[in-house]
């Protein structure tokens, strides 16, 4: 029988289905019983989809000057356009 | 430029403002990939080499996918690029860096000391909801080591499969899987400590 230490242990290979059968057959009747386990099961698996469908890309907005700086770098062949 | 097919057709074409104008849409997204990857300090040069490649083969971009996704995928294989070239022989210090101490949350019979903190939220959105513990994810993946963030990013950000994963990194299964979940444990203990004290 499993204990609780060893079933977060191999929480993440349930997760992402890497345990032969025996071995999720043993988790599964641990998580039926323990709801400790079960909820932490609950939140790596939320953890993971969160992750997944994290849409913001942190925010991050490139200064004018980060622009330029890559610009610069690359061979582009049309001139800037001049000032007035 | 209103729609994304002029906008690729001024990149084919060589035009400073399309590259400009994307460079400014699609830059900052590109930017928090590449620092998921290889971390701060050289994201932004990532990113430029990246952009040498649009310049490359933007004539080849058929347009199957958006031109969001095609950036992402040519930000990431550059940064994982970088990862592969700089990797140096695994030495003992940079085992133990990602040996991470098991959460101490079980006593000496295996059992949980007390449950794992409620995080009232049933939804990955509405976990995401807080700004801060979304800003909190990304220091938390800049502050993992190197091979953990790397397998964490790949692995349940970007969906890639674990043989990739191994090849990409010269790295077993075993340690793939090991890396992973030692990431996701340390995620895990973040909320955790973020829903008991509202920081991060």
């Amino acid at each position: 029988m499993l204990n609780c230490r060893e079933v977060t242990a191999q929480a993440s290979a349930l997760l992402d289905r890497d345990l032969p059968w025996s071995g999720r057959l043993q988790m599964q009747i641990h998580l039926a019983m323990c709801r400790h386990c079960s909820r932490f099961m609950r939140q790596l698996r939320l953890l993971r989809e969160a992750l997944r469908q994290r849409t913001r890309p942190s925010g991050i907005e490139l200064a004018d000057a980060q622009v330029q700086r890559i610009i610069d770098g690359l061979p582009l062949t049309d001139s800037e356009p001049q000032p007035d | 430029m209103d729609s994304e097919a002029e906008l690729v057709a001024g990149l084919k074409s060589g035009s400073r403002d399309a590259y400009r104008e994307a460079i400014a849409r699609h830059g900052g997204a590109m930017l928090a990939a590449a620092r998921a990857i290889v971390g701060p300090s050289q994201a932004e040069d990532i990113v430029q080499e990246a952009w040498v490649t649009v310049f490359r083969k933007v004539h080849g971009f058929e347009q199957r996918a958006s031109l969001a996704t095609w950036l992402n995928r040519i930000v990431s294989n550059a940064a994982i690029s970088h990862i592969r070239k700089s990797r140096r022989e695994v030495l003992a210090a940079d085992l133990a860096r990602d040996e991470d101490p098991e959460p101490d949350w079980f006593d000496e019979r295996g059992r949980w000391r007390s449950p794992p903190p409620n995080w009232g939220a049933s939804s990955p959105e509405a976990l995401l909801t807080a700004s801060e513990l979304e800003d909190c994810f990304d220091k938390h993946l800049i502050r993992m080591p190197e091979r953990q963030r790397s397998v964490i990013v790949m692995r349940d950000m970007q969906d890639m499969p674990f043989e990739d994963i191994c090849g990409t990194l010269e790295i077993s299964l075993t340690n793939a899987r090991v890396l992973l979940h030692r990431a996701r444990l340390r995620l895990v203990e973040m909320v955790n400590h973020f829903q008991e004290s509202g920081e991060c």
